[in-house]
């Protein structure tokens, strides 16, 4: 079967870009193809004329620091990150949501970088990088411009960027910096990596007091697109952190999550109970439990 | 596109075709059979392909991605150390450790192994054993466990380190004395904290209470290495699909995407019109033979229901319409353009509805043929009423009564090589089937009348297979192929995708099992009943034997106590129903675990209840060496019952051993056990059961084989018998080396062959070691007789004196008299074959048994439970089991080890399930999962050996009883840790919460 008639391996963005303009409108970004070969070949995706891989271009794998912020290519895999002191340090909730990612021969080749362009609600980068307060770079044939990455996404599968036309290059948020932390934490079934039944990603700036100064919170699947919890931020902002403002903020959140029952995964009721743990435990100082 | 690229040093410079996968390119086009597939969605890791050095699943990778890459498969490790005059660098350490530690079974994921951990050891030559989990955590393997695998791996680092390690053969922890000094405390392991040191302290090979033969064999009873690991270690193209034919089509099958349904009319026009389809076949094509695809002797023991293609369809995937085409792409895309008109009829996916007043009725063909009790008016595809003396007087006699209802799923076998076949016609018009199957003679019995062709036109060889489990004990896509053979004239390959195994493949039976057990105060059972609801899916494969083995072995095992013994109170009712649901069939341990998850639960719920201690309530009460098995005179697999006395029941030491392995003493009931310091959310829990399977169905089973002498003294040892990785071939050698005094590589193997090799009934029913086995020692004791009479005038002849056969003995490829003189086994083979009053050495000996003597076990798990979030994690699964003489500790072991691990999945999370409209919602390992390397709990196991006199050596079964215990251990555990009482498997987060929720 005919999926596509071209497959092309550009060196640098600028060159892709091109290929994608001369593909007009039927030409693909293709990164580590974990997710688009399978939604070609189960043809949840329409055939295209060309496959324009993007992973032999050397900016795209480049993860630095410049000032006080970390730059993470999008051709980033997340084996990568994974073995990325710089990440390690500054980004603990990205290497953690990178690590749970599929299998280590998946984790070999997936993306940063696809899987968010990928746009699920539950994209386990996704998540950790909504709560770095990450931005993405696109680049256009004509310009290149930078998407606070809440506003990246539109619904399930779709970017808010024009995947036929655009790249995204990179990512970038601020270094840690004193009292901050992150925290990735996902409950799944027994001792499985497969499947989330929820996923939590958070940042918190605490005085020495305990306070919380600031914080964001970011759950999937919670609703069409991965979901920056900002009332519950808000509920927790400037408090410090006991039972009464902890049940405030579970309320906040139970309010503005959108969960569903899911034949697959676990009852709507299960995953509201487990949201007002997983955020309790993210101040009680209590681990998750890895099944693994 | 073009693209070039280095394969294992070779410059690779080719056309690919659009959309073609690298494990498309490297299998099909470039024959790099090393690299096998086990699923298209990148889970399964058996196509892992080195790329940079770096593994890669190479199915979700396109192949114009390899463009300027080094690409290294297992073709380019080691090589078999003898090829005659030229030099063999011999095999890579990584493949002698595979090897030598047991750790490849079926060997279908262990090139992906070997790939995985050579990148890990170039990058970190001193892993730990946390590392090397996680380097394997994307290669699924369904049959051992992952535990040889880690221990090879480990091994192998330390050679490539340079470093001595000690010989396998040394590592043994066994003898009579050494037993009882080894020390089975408990390991002081932790999981899931950071320091994931797991399971070092854990040996590869398993403790052993030996019996008392052991010192005097010098073959029998050691851990050889398995005598198909050479080629499986290399990726040889040893299985089904691993040959190219010219002209092979491929065939593809259309299910029916709705749940009952009749076949208005059929379309296949537009479909034989495009370019590269040779044939379209529908029910309007085939000969109308109804028949069953379980893969059973004759008679087959249940209802005849299925065709080949029928004009109705009763499940989501049934089948519609077969295709066979030039190429798959080709095929997939005939499927599409065929036109169906169904007429819809209703539907029901519960067994509870299925005898339901105005149920919609799933066999109504006319030529539908009953078996028993079968009813197929009323969805009834078999019944079991089974009375062992008198339940209500001994409900009459009990101080208590406890009832109870309990779950069990249905699950996958899961089988990393899908099932395969390739059909073809050779040069004397014979059908040949190629095919991964454990039942290559049935297969062609039960297909001749299918096919229309007499069973002497068809020949069945099974090569290597990636695992059955019992998924493959079942006739069930080798007539697919065969049409298509017969209507083209060419060979087919017809191979299920993993989807394809979840919708249109077998599973185990789902059942709803309610318990009614009477107790005295004193904890004697009076009387225990069972009535079970079995569905059987859409057709009734293996329906009666399945559920009837439920209660012929679960409730066989708890007698009671004082006079209960010489007269139990059981009774075990059964309806086994349809539904339009993909239909269950045999899976290893064949109706067993289902039973003990009710039986071995409500034994837990009484112990507790009544404040006994769990272990004694259950020993009080289990059935003991002497006694009858009660269902022996009461059911036999739907043939005459006849009594059989248990011969030999470990199940004391069993018990006793297990818990000091476990630690059971300080920490069953010891509340300061139970909890996690400094973690008040993480509860502690200890849980066993136990369990007994059977060994082979007696009166009926029946293995062959035969034994032929060569020039130097070696032996071709053909078997019927079918090695489906779980080491049969090897084990039937060692037997047959054992009696022939000669090492097993003196023994060359050929098995599986209808054309070539005796008949046996296939691997089922845990029986080839010891049916198949007891065969092969009586093959063996024949041409050793043949082998002392020859020497024994050799030896005469050379001037000695009178010397009687009898007095001669097989040993170190010698005939040895009483005063040492011998001669070689070469000598003997020489003067009968060429010297003098030549002959063929040779013989055949077959073997069926009078009884089926059971295994038992007794099975430990301990478990941490997340009380707030419901998630359980097992740290720990200890079996120990008699399962008579082990013939070889290793591969024992690994059956043990893969056992555990598979049932601990349907402990904790598989489960297979349909919605409304029965569309399955399990259709690939993302949302079915099976357990990975770094999920696993410590593994143990302890062989209490007996000698079951049945068996020339003693032996009894493993391979199916280390299902049956885990889930139930497991889920007393949970109960132990937390109150939680989960009486529907698996034991979810989910349904653990809710039962919190419950109770508090
Ligand atoms: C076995 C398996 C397990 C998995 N497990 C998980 C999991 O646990 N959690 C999880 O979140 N995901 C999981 N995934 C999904 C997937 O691997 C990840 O989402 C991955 O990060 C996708 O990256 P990729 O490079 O393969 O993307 P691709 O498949 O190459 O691309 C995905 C989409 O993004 C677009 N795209 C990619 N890169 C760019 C770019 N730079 N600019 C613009 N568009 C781009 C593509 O056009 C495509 O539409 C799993 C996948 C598999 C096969
Ligand atoms: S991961 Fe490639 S075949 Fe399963
Ligand atoms: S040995 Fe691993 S799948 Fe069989």
């Amino acid at each position: 079967m005919n999926y596509w008639d071209q497959y092309l391996l550009p060196n640098s963005i600028d060159e892709a870009l091109g290929m994608l303009h001369e593909g007009k409108g039927s030409a693909k970004v293709i990164a580590g193809g974990t997710d688009l070969l399978l939604d070609i070949l189960q043809s949840r995706h329409p055939a295209v004329d060309a496959l324009i891989d993007i992973t032999r271009i050397p900016e795209m794998q480049v993860v630095e620091r410049a000032y006080d912020r970390i730059y993470v290519g999008g051709g980033t895999t997340h084996n990568d990150i994974v073995a990325n002191p710089l990440l390690q340090q500054n980004a603990h909730c990205l290497v953690e949501a990178s690590s749970l990612i599929g299998g280590n021969q998946v984790r070999n080749v997936a993306t940063i970088g696809g899987n968010v362009a990928h746009a699920l609600p539950a994209g386990d980068g996704s998540i950790a990088l909504l709560a770095l307060d990450a931005e993405a770079e696109i680049a256009s044939r004509t310009s290149r411009r930078w998407i606070a990455l809440e506003d990246l996404f539109l619904g399930p599968r779709k970017p808010a960027f024009e995947p036929s036309k655009e790249i995204l290059v990179r990512f970038r948020f601020p270094v840690l910096k004193a009292g901050e932390s992150t925290m990735f934490q996902r409950v799944m079934r027994p001792q499985g990596v497969a499947i989330a039944i929820l996923n939590m990603a958070t940042w918190t700036r605490k005085s020495v007091e305990g306070i919380i100064e600031d914080i964001r919170i970011a759950i999937g699947p919670a609703g069409p697109k991965p979901l920056r919890a900002r009332k519950t931020e808000q509920s927790l902002r400037g408090k410090a952190v006991n039972e009464g403002t902890l049940s405030e903020a579970v309320e906040a959140l139970l309010e503005e999550t959108r969960l569903r029952t899911s034949p697959h995964r676990a009852t709507r009721a299960y995953r509201k109970h487990l949201l007002s743990v997983l955020l309790g435990r993210q101040f009680g100082n209590i681990g998750p439990q890895r099944g693994r | 596109m073009r693209i070039e690229f280095t394969l294992n040093g070779s410059a690779i410079d080719l056309n690919v075709p659009d959309g073609m996968t690298l494990l498309n390119l490297l299998r099909d086009r470039l024959a790099v059979h090393g690299v096998k597939h086990g699923c298209e969605s990148g889970e399964c890791g058996a196509c892992t392909v080195l790329v940079d050095g770096v593994p890669i699943n190479a199915c979700v990778m396109l192949a114009p991605k390899a463009q300027g890459r080094d690409l290294r498969t297992i073709e380019s490790f080691g090589e078999h150390p003898l090829h005659g005059w030229r030099n063999s660098a011999g095999l890579h350490p990584l493949q002698k450790a595979f090897i030598e530690t047991g750790a490849i079974q079926c060997g279908y994921c262990t090139p992906a192994m070997v790939l995985v951990a050579d990148a890990l050891l170039s990058k970190n030559p001193s892993p730990t054993e946390a590392e090397v989990r996680e380097s394997l955590s994307g290669v699924l393997c369904r049959c051992t466990g992952y535990l040889k695998p880690v221990q090879a791996i480990l091994r192998a680092a330390a050679v490539l380190r340079g470093e001595q390690i000690e010989e396998v053969s040394e590592l043994i922890p066994i003898s009579p004395e050494l037993f009882n000094s080894l020390d089975f405390s408990e390991s002081d392991y932790v999981y899931g904290e950071e320091d994931l040191q797991l399971q070092t302290k854990v040996g590869l090979l398993p403790q052993m209470q030996v019996s008392q033969d052991w010192e005097t064999r010098h073959t029998v009873g050691r851990p050889e290495p398995k005598v198909d690991a050479m080629k499986l270690v290399q990726g040889k193209s040893a299985f089904t699909a691993d040959i190219e034919m010219r002209g092979m089509l491929t065939a593809k099958l259309l299910h029916s995407p709705v749940a009952h349904a009749e076949i208005r009319s059929i379309d296949t026009s537009k479909a034989l019109e495009l370019p590269g389809v040779v044939a379209v076949l529908t029910w309007q094509d085939l000969p109308r033979v109804v028949y069953s695809t379980a893969g059973q002797s004759d008679p087959i023991p249940g209802p005849l229901d299925t065709f080949s293609l029928d004009k109705k369809v009763r499940f989501v995937g049934d089948r519609v319409a077969f295709v066979a085409a030039e190429t798959e792409d080709i095929a997939n895309e005939a499927l599409a353009l065929i036109e169906v008109d169904y007429k819809i009829l209703p539907a029901f996916f519960e067994a509870a509805q299925a005898m339901e007043e105005n149920a919609p009725q799933i066999h109504d063909e006319p030529e539908y043929v009953d078996f028993g009790d079968s009813d197929a008016k009323r969805n009834l595809a078999a019944k079991i009423r089974i009375d062992i003396g008198d339940v209500e007087r001994g409900f009459d006699e009990a101080d208590h009564i406890f009832e109870e209802t309990y779950q069990v799923p249905k699950v996958q076998q899961a089988h990393i090589e899908p099932h395969v076949v390739v059909t073809y016609w050779d040069e004397d018009d014979r059908l040949v089937i190629r095919c991964s199957t454990q039942v290559p003679f049935h297969v062609r019995r039960q297909l001749s009348p299918v096919l229309n062709l007499p069973a002497k036109r068809i020949r069945v060889i099974k090569p290597r297979i990636g695992g059955g489990f019992g998924g493959k004990q079942e006739v069930m896509i080798e007539d697919v192929a065969a049409h298509l053979t017969i209507a083209t004239g060419r060979p087919v390959r017809f191979e299920y995708t993993r989807a394809e195994e979840f919708y249109a493949a077998r599973s185990r039976h789902p059942m709803s099992i309610t318990m009614k057990t009477g107790v005295k105060n004193d904890g004697t059972i009076t009387a225990n009943s069972m009535i079970c609801l079995s569905d059987t899916g859409a057709y009734g494969c293996h329906a009666l034997t399945v559920t009837g083995n439920t209660g012929h072995k679960g409730m066989a095992l708890y007698v009671g106590d004082g006079k209960y013994r010489q007269s139990p109170n059981i009774r075990f009712y059964a309806d086994v129903v349809y539904s339009n649901t993909p239909p269950a069939g045999a899976y290893r341990g064949y109706g067993v675990p289902q039973g003990f998850w009710a039986v071995d639960r409500q034994m837990e719920n009484i112990a507790r209840a009544l404040d006994l201690d769990p272990l004694e309530f259950r020993l009080k009460n289990a059935l003991r060496a002497g006694e009858l098995q009660p269902f022996s005179t009461a059911w036999s697999e739907g043939r005459e019952p006849q009594p059989e006395i248990i011969n030999t029941c470990g199940l004391e030491d069993c018990v006793r051993q297990g818990a000091r392995a476990i630690g059971w003493d300080s920490k069953f009931g010891v509340s300061a056990w139970k909890d996690v310091p400094g973690k008040p959310h993480l509860k502690r829990g200890i849980g066993v059961a136990t369990v007994m399977q059977g060994t082979a169905i007696a009166y009926l089973d029946m293995g062959g084989a035969s034994i032929k002498m060569n020039d130097d003294g070696s032996f071709n040892l053909l078997v019927g018998a079918t090695d489906l990785g779980t080491g049969s071939d090897t084990v039937l050698a060692q037997q047959a080396a054992e009696v022939l005094g000669v090492p097993i590589d003196d023994i060359v193997v050929y098995s599986s062959d209808t054309d070539f090799t005796p008949f046996d009934k296939g691997a089922y029913a845990s029986s080839t070691t010891y049916i198949s086995g007891a065969a092969v020692v009586i093959a063996a004791e024949k041409v050793a007789e043949r082998i002392r009479i020859r020497a024994a005038n050799m030896l005469m002849k050379a001037g000695r004196r009178e010397i009687g056969p009898q007095d001669l003995r097989l040993s170190d490829r010698k005939v040895v008299a009483p005063d040492g003189s011998s001669v070689t086994l070469e000598e003997v083979a020489l003067n009968s074959l060429h010297h003098e009053d030549q002959e063929q050495i040779m013989a055949v000996g077959s073997y069926v048994s009078p009884v089926s003597p059971p295994p038992f076990a007794a099975q430990f798990a301990q478990v941490q439970v997340d009380i707030e979030t419901g998630q359980v994690v097992v740290e720990k699964l200890i079996m120990a089991v008699d399962a008579g003489v082990i013939i070889n500790p290793l591969t024992a072991s690994g059956q043990v080890e893969g056992g555990m691990t598979q049932a601990l999945g349907y402990g904790v999370c598989e489960e297979m399930r349909y919605d409304d409209a029965g569309n399955p919602r399990e259709v690939d390992f993302h949302d079915y999962h099976i357990f990975s390397a770094n999920e696993m709990p410590e593994l143990q196991t302890i062989f209490i050996e007996t000698v079951e006199p049945t068996h020339p050596f003693g032996v009894k079964a493993v391979a199916e009883i280390p299902i049956d215990g885990v889930a139930p251990a497991v889920g007393n555990a949970v109960l132990d840790a937390c109150g939680a009482a989960v009486n529907a498997a698996p034991i979810t987060p989910e349904r653990v919460w809710t039962a919190l929720k419950g109770s508090s």
